[in-house]
């Protein structure tokens, strides 16, 4: 990244946020510092898209304040990459694999404007810095599910943004890509750049991340992986159906991709 | 050479007479307006929305009748509201478009029908439209195409990547600060616009077809979205072409003629896509499936 970074902060005041009388997010208060890496973890349906779209001005809060830092979020979105939750996206799309990293540069450019050598030159940084410079001009429906993740990481990168949100980036693939992709966004956020993303791994929160909100449609807690990852907390914020196990001086959850139902499912048959 | 001329003045043969200059002309101009944006159709799952506009117009021509109002306007103007309805009740119900589009043009359909219910008199230029007819293009209808194909054509130019990078992933594009919801809305306007003007030419009940069907066959053949809806144009005007010369020399209607063109051609696009192609596992002892001294695999035909 040729430019300084100065990594944004993020306020949230009293959001609340939903349809009807159904609130998704019940009265979020929440500071994020620059520079922080922050995993967003909940259930199913407990606010965290929602989260990270407040963030990102998509969704206006019903009630409540959010800067980034400290402007509204409409004001910064050009220093804002963003990684959509990658079950939307239509893999058949006639796109290659540098079409979409330059698409991270769509927001900056104006109408008719054509991508500047500037503009190929931060996109091929992005490429090569997420290691996919040689599948660059493969379709993206041919790449795997760590490639996916990993083209769009490049995608939001090549914005050279001060902010990252990241709707699950290292779901759905295997535990080496899993780790490789955790390596790529501790690197990411340690060059300057915010970062907040959603996740259904809580062993990879424990170890990437410096802060953890846990969402359960309201604040549950928010703090170091340290302070949140307690039984009580984990309990509160998935409804009681995480068994875990000590490890040191730390809980890891027995966790795994299934339903929450499933789960509890799985809890009663230990406990019989 | 003869055979060389008599097939060329065979080919020239249906442009010697103005009013088929102007049913040509149009046809083709429809056909690449109805290709290019149709590559979006396709690409949004949207391609309902072609059949939902072409019978929304209805609506607006039992309208223009009843109020002796320009009939290509009345069918514009109903073919827009109803793209701007479907978009609105998408999006405020929280239904799919696909739903969206089928309660509100049967909605605009049925208005009409029963506008002309009471009006007993014969709708020679009614049936017209509903089959489309590229013998009664006018003067006049052929400079609407020209400015309507002027028009959509420098839009998708314009907003060429703010279309692609919402077609493709609407949250990202949001985020990215490009409005979204404008452009969803402008499309169905084009889409709209497009639509009626293909009317004339080929009528409500196939309109669709020339706007899915070129996207469709290029889709087989490319995984480049650029190349994609030129390719989709070009088919769409080599389609518009074959139905011509379909019509003139077998007489038959050439808005049908057209489609079964353009059908024609996805079929050979669909046998001719690379993208379905197997894999050739090399067998054991296959020398010329194994690699070569530099570690490289061939394919194999």
């Amino acid at each position: 990244m040729s430019q300084p970074q100065t990594p944004l902060s993020i306020n949230l005041v009293n959001v609340w946020a939903g349809y009807r009388r159904q609130p998704i997010l019940a009265d979020i208060s929440l500071s994020i510092a620059p520079g922080d890496f922050v995993g967003v973890i909940g259930p199913n349906g407990c606010g965290k898209s929602t989260l990270l779209k407040v963030i990102l001005g998509l969704v206006k809060p019903a009630r409540g304040e959010v800067t980034v830092g400290g402007q509204p979020p409409d004001k910064v979105r050009s220093r804002i990459g963003y990684l959509p939750q990658l079950t939307q996206i239509d893999f058949n799309f006639p796109l290659t694999v540098w079409d979409v990293v330059l698409m991270g540069r769509y927001g900056k450019l104006g109408l008719v404007r054509r991508p500047s050598p500037a503009d190929r030159a931060a996109a091929q940084a992005a490429i090569e810095r997420v290691g996919l410079a040689d599948l660059r001009h493969l379709p993206i429906g041919q790449l795997s599910g760590g490639q996916r993740q990993r083209a769009f990481i490049a995608r939001a990168i090549a914005a050279e943004p001060d902010l990252l949100v990241l709707d699950e980036p290292i779901t759905g693939v295997d535990i080496t890509t899993q780790h490789a992709l955790s390596h790529l966004l501790e690197e990411v956020n340690q060059g300057g750049i915010t970062i907040v993303n959603t996740t259904h791994d809580l062993n990879c929160v424990a170890s990437s991340f410096n802060r953890v909100v846990c969402l359960n449609n309201r604040l549950v807690a928010f703090g170091t992986p340290e302070e949140v990852l307690t039984r009580d907390i984990l309990n509160e914020t998935y409804g009681s159906h995480l068994l875990m196990a000590a490890g040191g001086d730390r809980l890891f959850p027995l966790h795994d991709h299934t339903e929450a139902g499933e789960h509890s499912h799985a809890v009663e048959k230990q406990r019989t | 050479m003869n055979w060389l001329t008599q097939l060329s003045a065979l080919a020239l043969e249906p442009w010697q007479f103005e009013f088929l200059q102007r049913g040509i002309a149009a046809i083709i101009l429809v056909s690449v307006t109805c290709a290019a944006v149709g590559t979006h159709v396709v690409l949004r799952r949207l391609s309902f929305i072609g059949d939902g506009l072409a019978h929304a117009t209805f609506g607006g021509l039992a309208v223009g009748f009843l109020l002796k109002l320009n009939l290509f306007a009345s069918a514009v103007v109903a073919a827009v509201l109803t793209a701007f309805g479907i978009g609105t009740v998408s999006r405020k119900a929280d239904i799919s478009l696909d739903t969206s589009i089928g309660i509100l043009f049967s909605g605009v359909f049925a208005g009409g029908i029963v506008i002309l219910s009471h009006d007993r008199g014969y709708r020679g230029d009614l049936f017209d439209l509903l089959l489309g007819n590229v013998l009664t293009v006018s003067q006049l209808d052929l400079k609407l195409t020209l400015v309507t194909t002027a028009l959509v054509i420098s839009c998708l130019i314009v907003f060429y990547k703010e279309l692609l990078f919402s077609t493709f992933d609407a949250a990202g594009a949001a985020a990215a600060g490009i409005p979204v919801l404008w452009l969803d809305f402008a499309l169905l306007a084009l889409i709209a616009l497009t639509v009626t003007t293909a009317l004339q030419t080929v009528g409500v009940l196939l309109v669709s077809a020339l706007l899915v069907t070129p996207a469709a066959s290029a889709m087989q053949l490319t995984d480049r979205f650029g190349v994609l809806m030129l390719l989709s144009a070009a088919l769409g005007v080599v389609a518009g072409l074959a139905g011509i010369y379909l019509s003139y020399f077998f007489d038959v209607p050439a808005g049908a003629a057209v489609v079964l063109a353009s059908t024609a051609i996805f079929f050979i696009c669909f046998l001719a896509s690379p993208k379905r192609e197997e894999l050739h596992v090399p067998e054991p002892g296959d020398a010329a499936a194994g690699p070569d001294a530099a570690g490289h695999f061939h394919r194999i035909k």
